[in-house]
């Protein structure tokens, strides 16, 4: 009798305890919807929307970028109203990653069927998306006068096959930019023509005069030039070998024409001849690092440093009394800029396809692409705001300009992208770390072959 | 008749207090059980199925291809072998400095001195934070040009060294920072060990005349088998599932130097797509653990002391 009287005098206690262990299972699932701090609803702001209508809140996964963000809100209340309010019941929310984190976000999302109606793209993932069926094709809904809005390199990178996936919220270019002051106390005078790579070029006395060394133990505390790093991603470091080639060779494609053939066009002895000096740059000549900080111009880290036009947002608004110069990129035998950036994709799971294809059209729209360049301070891929900025008619963005124009390039066109430009940052960590040029590119160049196998099927 | 009865009844008594305990006992396991077996087991049952699959996260199951990718792994994945052969040196390396450093900040955190809880805390606290916290601040820190032990070295006179850009100095740089984030967890394992000795024993290696050193050998290691046991166990685990380090600073390079298995794992799915290889890859990891870790506690086996 004892023990299930003692059993009954606890039986209260053991209930509680099982309630409460039970709610704590509960509780933070049930809690998880709307707690996700990286999530950052935008409230209705027009007030026009009709008693009756349903609300639609469209989620939308995207970078991780503060000027963004202040873009989008704007944007967003801005769609509300436009079309006399007819989209004023749509609300946007925002799930935001990291660069680094942003892709493999996207396929988890898709794979786990997650309530993703829009996709923030880079311009040479949209072949990949576009071919695993993440995005819809929406080249029924865009009609020639509205493709003509964008430039016509973002129209490519939008597109796979013939088909169109997204439109633009930006494009890119690069230039050289450097620090007036190291450039003027080194008593050089540039101009505005690219340098040249190589060791007869014209770069290689430039950057090793801006080079400071002050106790001459071969590390600098002034670098002479920069080309980006330490993540080592191809925007920006594939350049100077692509520019070692012609227009149509391989060397200056990069990729073979239907993007699934690397070796013999990553690994040409023209692309081998760049990396090894890109290497020769950080370890013999020791005129850039392989390790620089954030806004290494800025901080003085580096006298030169090859960007693209976000640079001067940066400039504006965090360094105003920096004295900034600018030329045209560093080249071996063509001048080349990367250009490409964000497009918008629908994901193929949305259920709000309609109000999606309104947002995105709108976005890249001419009153959407005016709001994001005046917070971004990005090059707009959108023709008429392009056309109208009158900071692209002086320098340094005309300079930019003209670059885009003359000498852009898209990055290599392959929906086998994003294995290829995994592989490129591990290829060129190794580069730097002082890995053999020539065998790491014929190595790499079979391994980005073997990576795209799977999109010939 | 009676008698018969009795017993009947009194063990249908029983029974249904013992069925009532048990049922109370089960709800109470019961969130943890379900924790277990939907974040833990249903994942790996799933990843084993994956496994015979060729799936990626955007193509979905595509093929059914038996123990194909097991065969490719281990017959024809250099990198993967490469990655073990990382893990294993990682381990190597980590293993022995987590166990011995632990066991002497134990021994020394448990003086009977003033101060030494701050202390304990203060070694433990790497173990609380954030890895990916502490992997950031760590690349600040190691930075070739602009970091703080480059700098602390050159003010001093000697020469700046690369850490994580360097082939050689890489994966001992990431054992160094492993080590200094888990020995805390390992050292208060063995501070709960250290307490249940009993002094007597050493009092009485004492009057037997053996000094602080004979002491610690054959009194305070012995006593300490098992919690050294299992401290190897979870060092060992930790060594082999490590990640965070990788993914944050070097991203398994400079040239693979530190690709260990794990991230060469995540590599294969997400970088590259190929979740069932990728899920073949862990299973064949799960299995070497548990072979290690068995092998490991089948090696400590002794009788209490």
């Amino acid at each position: 009798m004892a023990p299930k009287t003692a059993y009954r005098r606890h039986q209260p206690f053991a209930i509680l305890g099982i309630l409460l262990m039970l709610f704590s299972v509960v509780a933070p699932v049930a809690a998880q919807g709307n707690r996700n701090p990286s999530r950052i609803a935008i409230a209705n702001q027009s007030g026009l929307v009709n008693a009756n209508q349903e609300r639609v809140t469209l989620t939308f996964l995207k970078i991780n970028d503060p000027l963004e963000a202040q873009a989008f809100e704007e944007i967003v209340a801005a769609f509300q109203q436009s079309e006399g309010g007819k989209w004023a019941y749509v609300d946007v929310q925002y799930d935001t990653r990291p660069y680094s984190e942003l892709f493999t976000s996207i396929e988890t999302a898709v794979a786990t069927g997650a309530p993703v109606d829009i996709i923030q793209a880079d311009g040479p993932d949209v072949q990949h998306f576009a071919w695993n069926n993440v995005l819809m094709d929406l080249t029924d809904y865009f009609t020639p006068e509205e493709l003509a809005l964008w430039d016509e390199g973002s129209i490519m990178e939008g597109s796979f096959n013939g088909r169109f996936f997204g439109p633009p919220e930006a494009q890119s270019c690069q230039l050289l930019w450097y620090n007036q002051e190291m450039v003027d106390a080194a008593g050089l005078d540039l101009g505005t023509e690219g340098l040249t790579y190589g060791e007869n070029g014209t770069g290689l006395p430039v950057w090793q005069k801006l080079t400071v060394d002050e106790n001459g133990d071969g590390n600098p505390e002034v670098y002479g030039f920069q080309n980006a790093g330490p993540t080592w991603y191809d925007y920006l470091n594939a350049i100077p070998a692509r520019t070692n080639g012609v227009p149509g060779d391989p060397t200056f494609q990069g990729v073979s024409e239907d993007g699934l053939t690397f070796t013999g066009y990553f690994d040409t002895d023209e692309a081998i001849e760049a990396y090894a000096f890109d290497q020769a740059l950080i370890r013999d000549y020791k005129v850039r690092s392989s390790q620089p900080p954030d806004n290494a111009l800025f901080s003085g880290f580096s006298a030169m440093n090859v960007s693209q036009d976000m640079i001067l947002g940066t400039l504006h608004d965090q360094f105003p009394d920096f004295q900034m110069g600018a030329m045209n990129p560093p080249y071996w035998q063509t001048p080349m800029c990367h250009t490409g950036s964000w497009h918008y994709g629908i994901a193929s799971n949305t259920e709000h396809f309609d109000e999606a294809l309104a947002f995105i059209k709108f976005a890249a729209s001419d009153e959407g692409a005016s709001i994001m360049w005046k917070y971004k301070n990005q090059m707009p891929a959108n023709v008429n705001v392009f056309n109208s900025l009158e900071e692209f008619q002086t320098e340094p963005r005309s300079l930019i300009k003209d670059f885009f124009d003359e000498y852009g390039q898209p990055r290599i066109m392959s929906p086998a992208y994003t294995e290829y430009n995994a592989l490129f940052s591990e290829f060129y960590g190794a580069l730097v770390a002082g890995g053999d040029p020539e065998q790491l590119a014929h190595d790499y160049a079979d391994l980005m072959d073997q990576a795209a196998e799977k999109y010939r099927e | 008749m009676g008698t018969m009865a009795l017993q009947t009844k009194k063990r249908s008594g029983i029974n249904w207090y013992k069925m009532r305990m048990h049922g109370a006992a089960l709800l109470f396991v019961l969130p943890a059980l379900i924790n277990f077996a939907v974040f833990r087991y249903y994942p790996m049952i799933w990843a084993f199925r994956a496994s015979l699959w060729d799936y990626s996260l955007l193509g979905g199951f595509r093929k059914f291809v038996g123990f194909d990718n097991y065969v490719r792994a281990l017959t024809e994945d250099k990198f993967f072998w490469h990655s073990l052969r990382v893990t294993a040196v990682f381990a190597i390396g980590y293993v022995p400095l987590v166990v011995v450093l632990a066991l002497l900040l134990a021994v020394f955190a448990s003086q009977p001195y003033r101060g030494m809880g701050l202390i304990r805390g203060f070694i433990f606290v790497p173990v609380v934070t954030s890895y990916i916290v502490v992997s950031i601040v760590w690349g600040m820190v190691l930075n070739k040009d602009v970091g703080l032990l480059n700098g602390f070295l050159s003010t001093i006179g000697l020469p700046r060294m690369e850490y994580l850009t360097s082939i050689r100095n890489a994966l001992p740089t990431l054992i160094g920072i492993s080590v200094w984030k888990d020995v805390g967890y390992s050292m208060i394992i063995l501070v709960a060990g250290l307490r249940g000795i009993p002094e007597d024993y050493y009092d009485a290696a004492h009057l037997d005349g053996a000094n602080a050193w004979r002491r610690f050998i054959d009194v305070t290691v012995p006593m300490l088998r098992r919690h050294l046991m299992f401290v190897t166990v979870i060092s060992t685990l930790f060594a082999f599932q490590v990640f965070v380090p990788i993914y944050q600073l070097t991203h398994g390079g400079p040239a693979r130097a530190t690709n260990v298995a794990v991230y060469y794992i995540y590599q294969r799915a997400f970088k590259f797509g190929e979740m069932g290889y990728a899920s073949a890859l862990s299973v064949i990891l799960l299995v070497i653990l548990m072979v290690v870790s068995l092998g490991q506690m089948r090696l400590m086996r002794g009788d209490d002391v």
